[in-house]
């Protein structure tokens, strides 16, 4: 198909890169929000605003909420589904108990699933999730999104289209094209050692943005590749689930054997056990840690089967001190509270895949190392859009010649794909701070509402990016580019006033009193006006006289 | 053996057939890699996991490969056969040692 | 802090070994210097010294940090400061001046 090889991977490098850039530009942008999603989740909940706490007494705290915990109406009719039958009122068999929480968690998250009779499919289970106030055991309503880590964190990997899992597919072939794009990128760039430090604004639009292009591609190579390999095998099980189709009788097997070996009961026994205390456990398993010269925190703990006899409890540390995951789990018998089971040091393959899988989830304190990982994003970001930019520059001319428009509707796409994602993030996060806490009946919930903002948000930008891209089929600079870079600097404005008026946490008090969470959001957004508005200054009106380059 | 590159087609049926086989051919290559990497590890010894993991990890190195081979190789022919060929056969291999051992 | 001390002169380090590769090659040279290349015997002696200065950086994250960590603060360190000294190169590239003493640039001519 093609005359040599460097022309091939040219090609795929081109168009795969096109098509599934305007995918990958989501997933780096998100994924960069994301480093600090706890932190966006503390700006758009205001009660959540106090300091990040240690996981509180379970038998004090955790346990009656667990006790009384059932799934929500909309979770219960997610699932009728899967039973066949009356679904029951109440849900008396607790697969699981889960509490899970980081160094950078305010409040506690609380997730309980529950076994569905008559499924039609075995070990159906339907879950639910509360979110706790860990100093005094008062949960917070249900219906305040946190729009860090229940939003944009899922957006990043899954677009937030569940649907069939269709969104993780999609991110999933994005990321496999990244790598593509990553190798056929450098098989392609002849002078990567020569032009490693290479950036001249001053030459045509077309060489200056092929330098960036090169430059946030190359500098950042390591990490854009690793990312974008570690996200494929953290979610290695959506896209190649082998144990549980075509090798599911061996999985079978092997957890016959690890039950016997572990002597972790992997199905329930059916008769009614009581829970000894759980903090009794929770203590040992920190004394075991110290020992080990591992002190920590408990990051995860679970009880499998509460209630039952063969229930065992399960203590993770929080992997704050180094890459791996949580980790070291010390497991106890429930109703006694005798140790089961201490999870042996990992093996080398587990070792390889707890770094590569905690490289990317980061849960551990290194305040330098997230804000690399922003930068790598935004880097990412940044050579995607110029990507683009380079495509469209590369071909105006040609379309405009031959009267094609497939030159400014890539243009389109690239605004809606780059400035019109900003426009969708701010106006979520102005939302946020306008929408009352409970909206009239009738109405969707106040998170629902949020998430549509933010999609007409960025539906309204791409109307406008169509609209006003027509000059691209001129071969001339798009106006649309300059008018979304200003409104991003005034949406994002707006909403840090909207943070000082509705909260009261001005830039003043949240730096003064060192509550970073809120200060760095507002500042990062302050920035972001900043450069927006650089960039639409000098994206200025044509001169006259109609010259097709940018103003410089 | 006919050669696909011998029957006319036009450029955009023949694109259509490379990027199929990058796609398509290369998932089904992958997951005959990770079915036969899993098991015969598992068969050698190797907790059940450790060879998940394991062939997890190389799975997308060989799925990278094998895409960018789709595009660079000259007959699409033996893409196909190799990619969707090689799948299959690893694929089956892998369940016949799965048979021997459950 | 001493470990934010010590991760800012890492981070230096980078730079500056950045800095000296660039230098290495004649346009960078060039544009920092104003002299038309780079002596060879310089450019030699530039690169060894970078490698020095980015081992150095290295060495410096792992006093910091556990192992793991520090291979990946200091791979971010080198995305960092290999876009700092770009820019710098860009728009200001006298700064760079500091890091080729005059006596290296007459020497080998």
């Amino acid at each position: 198909m093609f005359q040599n090889f460097r022309l091939a991977m040219t090609w795929v490098h081109t168009w795969f890169g096109l098509v599934l850039g305007f995918v990958l530009m989501a997933a780096f942008f998100f994924g960069a929000l994301s480093v600090f999603d706890r932190e966006i989740d503390r700006w758009a909940v205001p009660e959540s605003r106090f300091p990040a706490q240690p996981i509180p007494s379970f038998d004090r705290m955790l346990r009656p909420v667990f006790a009384d915990m059932q799934p929500l109406p909309a979770e219960v009719d997610a699932a009728r589904s899967q039973v066949r039958g009356a679904m029951p009122s109440h849900f008396d068999l607790p697969m699981r108990w889960g509490a899970y929480t980081t160094h950078r968690d305010p409040v506690l998250n609380l997730f309980a699933g529950y076994e569905l009779p008559n499924a039609t499919i075995p070990d159906a289970t339907v879950f639910t999730s509360r979110t706790m106030d860990p100093r005094h055991g008062t949960l917070m309503s249900d219906d305040q999104l946190k729009i860090g880590s229940e939003f944009f964190y899922p957006l990043h990997f899954s677009l937030n289209l569940g649907w069939m899992d269709l969104g993780y597919w999609i991110v999933g072939l994005a990321a496999l094209i990244m790598l593509v794009a990553l190798v056929t990128g450098v098989i392609m760039h002849r002078k990567i050692f020569r032009e490693f430090f290479t950036f001249r604004p001053q030459k045509r639009l077309q060489r200056s943005t092929l330098d960036l292009h090169n430059l946030t591609g190359v500098v950042a190579l390591p990490f854009h590749f690793f990312f974008a390999f570690t996200g494929l095998v953290i979610f290695a099980g959506i896209y190649f689930p082998v144990a549980h189709t075509q090798l599911s009788p061996l999985h079978d097997l092997h957890e016959r054997l690890e039950s016997e070996e572990t002597g972790l009961p992997h199905k329930r026994a059916g008769v009614a056990a009581p829970l000894a205390s759980v903090d009794a456990m929770v203590a040992e398993a920190r004394r075991r840690w110290a020992g080990q010269g591992m002190a920590g925190e408990v990051g995860f703990l679970s009880v499998e089967f509460p209630g039952d006899a063969n229930s065992y409890v399960s203590v993770y540390r929080a992997g704050t001190d180094r890459v791996a995951l949580v980790g070291n789990g010390v497991h106890f018998k429930a109703s006694t509270g005798e140790l089961l089971r201490e999870d042996p040091p990992a093996s080398a393959v587990d070792g390889v895949n707890e770094f590569l899988t905690g490289l990317h989830l980061q849960h551990f304190r290194h305040w330098l190392l997230r804000w690399f990982y922003v930068l790598g994003g935004l880097a990412g970001c940044a050579c995607i859009a110029t990507g683009f930019i380079f495509f469209v520059e590369k071909r105006k001319r040609q379309h405009a010649r031959d009267g094609g428009q497939g030159a400014r509707v890539v243009d389109a796409l690239a605004v809606t794909t780059v400035t019109g994602m900003l426009v969708a993030t701010l106006g979520m996060l102005i939302a946020n701070r306008l929408l009352p806490e409970t909206l009239p009946a009738g109405w969707p919930g106040r998170g629902d509402a949020e998430r549509y903002v933010f999609w007409a948000a960025w539906a309204l930008a791409m109307l406008h990016a169509f609209c006003r891209t027509a000059p691209v089929a001129r071969a001339l600079p798009a106006p649309a580019w300059r008018e979304q870079c200003w409104a991003v600097a005034g949406l994002a404005v707006t909403a840090v006033l909207l943070n000082w008026v509705t909260t009261g946490d001005h830039l003043l008090r949240t730096v003064s009193a060192g509550y970073w969470p809120v200060a760095g959001m507002d500042l990062f957004m302050l920035a972001g006006a900043a450069l927006a508005a650089l960039a639409a200054r000098r994206l200025g009106p044509p001169r006259r006289g109609g010259s097709p380059c940018l103003t410089r | 053996m006919a050669n696909i590159s011998n029957i006319h087609m036009s450029t955009r049926t023949q694109v259509v057939l490379r990027i199929a086989a990058a796609l398509l051919g290369g998932y089904a290559f992958t997951w005959g890699f990770i079915a036969l990497g899993m098991a015969s590890l598992f068969a050698a010894g190797m907790p059940f996991h450790d060879a998940e993991h394991l062939t997890g990890i190389l799975a997308f190195l060989v799925f990278l490969g094998v895409f960018l081979w789709a595009f660079a190789a000259h007959s699409l022919s033996r893409v196909w056969l190799v990619l969707a060929g090689g799948g299959v056969l690893m694929a089956a291999t892998a369940s016949l040692l799965q048979a021997g051992m459950t | 802090m001493p470990d934010a001390l010590i991760l800012l002169v890492a981070m230096l380090a980078c730079a500056t070994g950045f800095g000296w590769l660039a230098l290495a090659m004649a346009g960078h040279w060039r544009q920092v210097v104003g002299t038309s290349s780079c002596p060879p015997t310089v450019a030699r002696r530039l690169r060894v010294l970078a490698g020095a200065a980015l081992s150095l950086s290295l060495a410096l994250c792992l006093m910091v940090d556990h192992p793991s960590m520090a291979a990946l603060v200091w791979i971010m360190m080198l995305t960092a400061s290999a876009l700092s000294v770009a820019f710098t190169l860009t728009w200001r590239p006298g700064l760079l001046a500091v890091l080729a003493p005059p006596s290296w640039r007459r020497r080998g001519r």
